[in-house]
Formats: structure tokens, sequence, C-alpha cells
């Protein structure tokens, strides 16, 4: 456990001065902390990506040189650009966030238990991970082989990597307790969230609804890519959010790089940052899309080396434009599949409606999350039109899974909805803009 | 206006009433060492015993070893790849061949010459041209004979 609890520590460490020298870093400290895991994890893995992509071996004393390297150059350029936090201002409402520290602790109790069980773990992100750990970088030939599809070898492999960084630095897999990878995204994930909350409503309602939102932002399921995804798209969409809104670059850079993390993390990434930049387009703000071009540079380079090795997605094997034309001629048995399986608890989805109904008028001014939430949706159901696997098997197996990821965006909008009918201190939510 | 603002209320709880997990608080009271038990194994629990045959088998083959994976179920997708799957993470040290078909209910019988070393869960026929290497109560371990 304490190699694990290092390897977390040196994501911290190595992402700290990242998140500090990029433009609009946060200032709060609590955000400061999420982002510098979600960085500092994120340049890792694309570190040891580095290295395989140039034919070198992987070690941890390469690692170590090559983040000392990078995380000087962070520090110096933080320097420049100087950076101060906020002091830290302990209000009564502290006291709901001890209850979702609690809740926290219950997570993670049950993520480090044992090892995962979940089968994606063990056939897809776990396997690969093992595989790459063995051959000390990125396992191509193994990636190849006819006898390994099932592993979803177009998968993107930031979550094998990270697994990797853990190994390497702890010498050895860390079987029972890689489940402390998704503990330390979904904190990550739920410190910038909670940041964001701030920033719409008064410290108790933050507090409040960070409680209530604590299990979306942390994955039921311990060792899949949901973790990352969960943690980079939320964070993406919710700086994007901000960067829209305030007309700052420095925001949409930041989100554009949690977006790419986000697609290097698991295919629905990609359709999330085309997701983005519809909704960019539909809230009349096409002209900044070119400025993800982050997005691209994060995982533009694993789409490349996929390409390059022909690695396949299942979605896309042989007969796609004839399933598209007949599951699209006799749609029931999908939307029958979908009915039959719940997303979540019923209660939450009501209590979205009939915060984004009541709030209808705010909501207007949210077109760009809104519209991103509903077309990503919409990727969702298309996978389900294209998948060359049975249509009641693959929603049965996934489509719960799959649509959690937008559930905490889905929350903080209803959240944004209500907030001036709950939170009454709106008048000192321009004091706590702290990531500017 | 009041009104609206006890319907916000109202969807703040069935927000946080939907959204809540009693699991991550029930989770304190696990009594953990069953509970890993437990956990640890139930990946594997379609067959009994499989887990230890192939944690068993990983230290008696050699890194990088190809190994034919026999089980009793000739069927791709009912038992077979069940598994194979769980197999390559078993052994992940070593290239693990599947003894049929991808994806289909059929013996491919070229893949025992791929094999250097078979895995039988349970019983199986003796493989032509390997000799037994190890036995125990959850299967055998084949090598390629001379």
């Amino acid at each position: 456990m304490i190699e694990s609890l290092l390897a977390v520590l040196f994501c911290l460490v190595v992402g700290a001065p990242l998140a500090t020298s990029l433009a609009a870093a946060p200032r709060r400290t609590s955000m400061l902390i999420g982002e510098a895991y979600l960085l500092g994890s994120g340049a890792l893995a694309f570190v040891l990506f580095a290295f395989s992509a140039a034919g070198v071996a992987w070690s941890a004393l390469l690692l170590l040189g090559a983040t000392a390297i990078a995380g000087g150059i962070a520090i110096l350029l933080t320097v420049r650009r100087g950076w101060s936090p906020v002091r830290p201002a302990w209000t009564p409402a502290n006291a709901i966030d001890a209850l979702t520290a609690v809740l926290i602790g219950g997570y993670a109790r049950y993520a480090t238990l044992a090892p995962p069980v979940e089968i994606d773990f063990i056939i897809i992100w776990g396997l690969k991970a093992q595989k790459f750990w063995i051959a000390r970088g990125i396992d191509w030939t193994f990636l190849e082989s006819a006898y390994n599809v099932a592993t979803h070898v177009d998968y993107p492999i930031l979550l094998p990597l990270v697994f990797d960084v853990h190994a390497l630095l702890g010498g050895a897999w860390p079987d029972r307790w890689i489940g402390v990878v998704s503990v330390a995204y979904g904190i990550a994930g739920a410190l910038v969230f909670r940041g964001f909350l701030r920033e719409e409503l008064s410290s108790f309602w933050s507090a409040a609804v960070s409680l209530a939102t604590m299990p979306l932002l942390f994955s039921p399921h311990i060792g899949l890519a949901e973790a990352p995804l969960l943690a980079y798209g939320t964070v993406g969409l919710l700086y994007l959010r901000r960067g829209l809104s305030s007309n700052s670059f420095g925001f949409i850079t930041r989100a554009a790089i949690y977006l790419g993390f986000a697609a290097f993390s698991k295919n629905e990434g990609l359709t999330l940052i085309a997701a983005a930049a519809v909704g960019m387009i539909v809230a009349g703000r096409w002209r900044l899309v070119w400025r993800l071009w982050p997005s691209a540079v994060v995982v533009g380079p694993w789409l490349a080396m996929r390409s390059l090795h022909r690695l396949q997605t299942d979605l896309l094997a042989g007969g796609t434009l004839d399933r598209i034309v007949s599951r699209l001629s006799d749609p029931k048995p999908l939307l029958s599949a979908l009915i039959a399986v719940p997303i979540g608890e019923r209660l939450f989805w009501i209590g979205v409606s009939v915060a984004l109904l009541i709030g209808v008028r705010r909501i207007a001014g949210e077109r760009f999350l809104l519209v991103t939430l509903i077309v990503q949706s919409l990727f969702f159901i298309f996978a389900y039109v294209v998948t060359p696997h049975d249509v009641m098997w693959h929603v049965q197996w996934s489509f719960d899974r799959i649509f959690r990821q937008l559930m905490p965006a889905f929350a903080f909008l209803a959240m944004i909805a209500i907030a001036p009918l709950i939170s009454s201190r709106a008048h000192d939510q321009q004091s706590h803009r702290v990531t500017e | 206006m009041r009104l609206a603002r006890v319907a916000a209320l109202a969807s703040f709880l069935a927000i946080a009433i939907g959204a809540f997990q009693t699991f991550y608080l029930r989770a304190y009271t696990f009594d953990a060492a069953p509970m890993r038990a437990y956990f640890t194994e139930l990946p594997y629990r379609k067959l009994p015993g499989f887990q230890r045959l192939m944690t068993e088998v990983g230290p008696r083959t050699p890194d990088g070893a190809r190994i034919l994976v026999w089980l009793p179920y000739h069927q791709w997708q009912q038992g077979y790849s069940y598994g194979y799957w769980r197999a390559k993470y078993l052994l992940v040290h070593e290239t693990v061949i599947p003894l049929l078909e991808m994806n289909r209910d059929a013996v491919e019988p070229t893949r025992l010459h791929e094999a250097e070393w078979v895995v039988c869960y349970h019983t199986c026929p003796p493989p032509p041209g390997f000799v037994l290497a190890w036995k125990s109560e959850d299967g055998t371990l084949w090598r390629r004979g001379r």
C-alpha cells in the first residue's frame, strides 16, 4: 500500500508545477491538488507512451529523470508567471466536507479490499498494463495479435500506463492496491468539481451538493477507465463552460488538455471532444472551436500509433452500414433494450429534470453544456446502432456504466438551474471566483 | 417564488437521494478477510479451482512459453471464452493460445502444433506429442515431448 500511495504522491509532485504553470491556474488549494493529480498522472502516462514510441525501455530511473526535467521547466514557468494560492478559509460548511470524506473513506476501503473483480479489468485494462509492465514498454505485438481482439486493442491506454507508473515506481505489480488509482481519480475529480460548485453556490450549498454528488464522481467500476474518464471529462467540460462564459483562452486551453486526457482514457473521450465542439457551435462560439487544439496534441500521438499498428475497433467491424440501416429501419429491439436498462436511480433523473424545468430560463444561457451532454448521449446510443454485438447484450453490459460518465455534469447543470432559488448568498459568488 | 424554492429544494433532495450510495457507509462494517477472499475468487467463480490451477501453472512454465488452454467446454460463448480470457490474465508472463477458433464453436487442431505446453482444467485426453509434467486436483499440465 505504501508504494501505491507514494506513486500517487509522485503524481501530485509532478502535476503541481504543471497545474500552476498553465494559464488560468486555480488559486484554491483544493482545486490545485485535484488538478495536480489529474495533470501529473496524465503527464507520466504520456512520458511512458513517448518512451515506447521512441523505442526506449522503461525504468523507474528514466521516469524520474524525465519528470525532473519537465517539472523543473514547469516550476520556472510558474515563477515567471507568478502564482499565489488563496489562503483556505475554514467555514462551518467544512463539517459537511467531513461527511463527504467519510463516504470517500468507505469507497476507498471497498476499492482496495481486493484486486479488482471487473472482467473488463481482467481482460482489458489490467491485462494490458501487466503485459506492458513485463515488456517494459507498450507491447505492440500483443496488441496486434489476433488472439487478443477481445482485449479491445484499440482502446486508449492512459489507464494501463498509469498502472505501470505505479508498478515501475513500486518495483512490482501492485495487484491488490490497483484500486488506489480509482480512488485518486475520484478525489481529484471531486476536489475540482467542488471548486466549480463554489463559484456558483454558497459555501454551505457547494459543500452539500459535493456530499450529495460524491458517488457520481467515484466510479463503482474499480480498475476500469471510467474513473479517469469521469474526472478528466467532467473537469474538461466545466473548464470549457467557464472559458466560454468568461472569454478566457486560458480556461479553454486547460479544458482542451483535460478533454485530451479523457480521449486518451477511453474512446468515449474522443466523442466527448466532438460533442463539446458541437456544443460550442450551437452556443454560437464556433470561432473558438479551433482552440481545442491541445486535445489533439494529447491524444493525437496515440491515434497515430493506433492507426500505424492497425488496431481496429470492434464497433467498426465489417458491414457497419448494413447494421446501421437494419437497426434504424427496425429500431424496436434497440429502443426496448434502452428502456429495459435503467441508468442510475430514477429519482436522480427526476430531480435533474425538475431542476432543469424550474430553471429553464437560466439554462437557456447554458446551451454549451446542455447541448454537449445531449450530443454525447446520442453518441452513446449511436454506438449501439453500429455495434456488431447483440444489441440487448451490449446495452445491458455497458449503457448504465457509460452513461454514468455524464451524471456529474448533469447534476452540475441542474444545480446551476436552481442555484438562485436555493443559494441565497449569490452576492458572494464573485468573490469566490478564485480560478481567475 | 416560494413554490419554486420548495420545488428546487425537492429536486435537490431527489438528486441527493438518487445519487447516494449507502454501500460506502456499509463498507466500514465489512469483515475484511472473508470479503477479500470472496472478491478474489469472484471473477473465476464459474470455474472452481481455475484460478488456483493457473496461478500454480505460471511458476512451472518459463516466461514467454506458449500454453494452450484446454477446457471441458467446446462452445466459445458457453464456457470456453470465460476461461480463456481469464487465463490470459493469470498466465500473463506466458502466451496463451485458444483451443477453439476465435468466436467459433470449433476446435482448431493446428493450435496444438503452436503450443509448447497444454494446461487442462480438470481432465482432458492426453494431448498427442505431450507428456504429463504436473498434476493437481484442479487439472494437469503437459509439456511437449521429444
